[in-house]
């Protein structure tokens, strides 16, 4: 079967725009990979709360303790639309995490709290599929609903809650009733051209009324505050269904932005950093910039649009490692004012340690020192010592980012690193008067925080080449 | 704590109440005229979508009144004055509130 996740790995393939679909619209299949997707960003965080593809990473940037949204209500469309972008994003790695398979695509669905049906709704108004605590899962086994409740930073180390109390809640009594008014708000936000005027309408209108109604009336909260976590900012990205609701809060404004192409966004918005680093302007195109649109048509329809494609998976080529010891660099000639040994993408170690370079010395060791025997230059590399992630974090093999993934590159990709070593007062001593030097090699010695030589293979590269600098 | 309806709220059918940061407090924020108080029968509602304990967010935040379109130019007109009270826990428990409102359109 073609789940959301696997169709829109071929839309990504195809060049086109992923899709974010109706939660309503989401068959058994896509509703399961959404609650696996939940569940693993839970257990990450379990692993590692510092991990940027667990639950917790995220959640915690919004009110708990990172505090990072709500400082001005002139950026509520673009923060949030930043905010969800990297949250589908983490929610993807880790569903392709949990499954072991990179070739999937999982988006955010949104959830229309303009409509309600008895079939598919708990009688309060939420969707079944997140109100239930539990439900049946494939072998007929009753099962924890991780859409219902996430565990909450805020609730465990901000409130100092255990057990059962670390876990979100909502009294959202109030909600269905509000459904109706709620859609002929929806309709009176888009009617105003006015981008100021329609953020702070639906920002403060529907957005608002959601947030608190499914928060709802609890007196008997273990939060600071009579209601569930939707209901204050501090702890409402806890709440699974948050994201789903800022899916489509981000929906309308999509929605007014193709009613109104013509629309000014306000200079402040283009220039203001959101979450995440981005740039306002770069988040008001989401279909071009940001690679997703909605829709409101079934899956099936989407499948239908796409086609199916036996075309296999795109492999990449990696290039062939040249890594050399001893390193030659064949003729070098003098009179250069600086040199430099220069190592193509290095990977950034994991431990501390010195490299140090001689010149032409093969029997070059830990002892051998820095007065004599080549001695050109060293350099320091700082580890980024053992992972404190889950399974996967240090491996940017498993984060791959392209056009349709802008969050920041992993701290150990190494595609564009260039280590230098500044190697020369040693490469001049050694070639002294001389106009050049044929076949010059130069000898790498590893040498860890005890001084102690360790194995070449601690430095991992895949090509060294010199560099020379003449006067001007 | 009391506001006036401005000539904006009663054209649009709804009051725009702004406040110069998001209050720590949270609800459904309701509004009262002087004799629909005395019934306990609020003619309208916005929900506050407060910080919470602990949040250092300082944004500027508006209470949404969508305003009962029967009551337009009758019992609500411009200069009209409205008291705004805060849910309690218990149904039909109104609280105080006071809110530093920097504008109401």
């Amino acid at each position: 079967m073609t789940t959301i996740a696997k169709l829109n790995f071929l839309r990504k393939r195809a060049g086109l725009p992923l899709i974010r679909f109706d939660l309503m619209r989401l068959r058994d299949e896509d509703i399961q990979d959404l609650r696996e997707a939940y569940f693993a960003m839970y257990e990450i965080s379990d692993l590692a709360p510092g991990d940027r593809r667990g639950y917790f990473a995220h959640a915690r940037g919004h009110g708990y303790d990172l505090d990072l949204c709500h400082d001005d209500n002139r950026l509520f469309l673009t923060w949030h639309r930043s905010y969800i972008y990297s949250f589908e994003k983490a929610l993807n790695s880790a569903l392709q995490w949990a499954r072991n398979d990179t070739e999937l695509e999982l988006t955010l669905p949104y959830w229309d709290w303009t409509q309600y049906a008895a079939a598919t709704h708990a009688p309060n108004g939420i969707p079944r599929v997140l109100n239930d605590e539990v439900y049946d899962d494939v072998n007929g086994l009753e099962t924890f609903n991780p859409l219902s409740s996430a565990p909450s930073l805020y609730r465990r180390v901000g409130l100092g809650l255990s057990g059962d109390d670390e876990w979100t809640t909502r009294a959202p009594a109030r909600l269905r009733s509000e459904i109706p008014q709620l859609e002929n708000e929806v309709a009176r936000y888009l009617s105003n051209p006015n981008f100021y005027a329609f953020q702070s309408d639906l920002d403060f209108g529907a957005h608002g009324m959601v947030h608190v109604v499914v928060g709802g009336s609890d007196p008997n909260s273990r939060l600071p505050f009579p209601s569930g976590d939707m209901s204050r900012l501090v702890s409402a990205a806890f709440d699974p269904l948050f994201w789903l609701h800022h899916c489509m809060c981000d929906k309308v404004w999509a929605d007014w932005q193709a009613l109104w192409p013509n629309s000014n966004v306000p200079q402040h918005v283009l220039d203001s950093v959101v979450y995440d680093g981005r740039l306002g302007r770069d988040l008001i195109d989401n279909e071009h910039t940001l690679r997703y649109i909605y829709s409101e048509d079934s899956v099936e329809a989407a499948i239908g649009a796409i086609g199916t494609s036996a075309a296999p998976p795109l492999v990449s080529i990696s290039a062939a490692a040249s890594k050399t010891t001893p390193i030659d660099l064949g003729t070098v000639e003098g009179g250069f004012v600086r040199a430099e040994l220069e190592f193509h993408k290095l990977r950034p170690p994991k431990e501390s340690f010195e490299v140090r370079v001689y010149v032409d010395n093969p029997n070059c060791t830990a002892s051998t020192g820095y007065k004599s025997g080549g001695y050109a230059g060293r350099a320091v590399f700082f580890g980024h010592g053992p992972c404190h992630g889950a399974p996967g974090h240090c491996n940017p093999e498993l984060a791959h980012r392209d056009r349709y993934d802008l969050r920041s590159k992993h701290p150990l990709r190494y595609d564009h690193t260039r280590y230098r070593i500044d190697i020369t007062r040693g490469l001049r001593k050694f070639i002294g008067r001389k106009k050049s030097v044929d076949n010059l090699c130069v000898y790498l010695v590893i040498v860890d925080e005890s001084g102690k030589q360790v194995a070449q293979d601690a430095l991992i590269y895949d090509q060294c080449s010199l560099r020379t600098y003449a006067h001007a | 704590m009391k506001v006036r309806l401005s000539k904006k709220a009663i054209e649009d059918g709804v009051l725009r109440v702004w406040v110069d940061r998001i209050p720590e407090q949270g609800g459904i924020v309701y509004a009262f005229t002087e004799e629909s108080l005395k019934l306990n029968k609020p003619i309208g509602f916005a929900s506050l979508y407060g910080r919470g304990p602990g949040s250092s967010a300082k944004q500027r935040s508006m209470l949404y009144f969508i305003l009962e379109p029967d009551l337009l130019n009758k019992e609500l007109q411009v200069d009209s004055e409205l008291i705004l009270k805060l849910s309690g826990s218990e149904e039909g428990e109104y609280l105080d509130i006071e809110l530093n409102v920097i504008e109401v359109e």
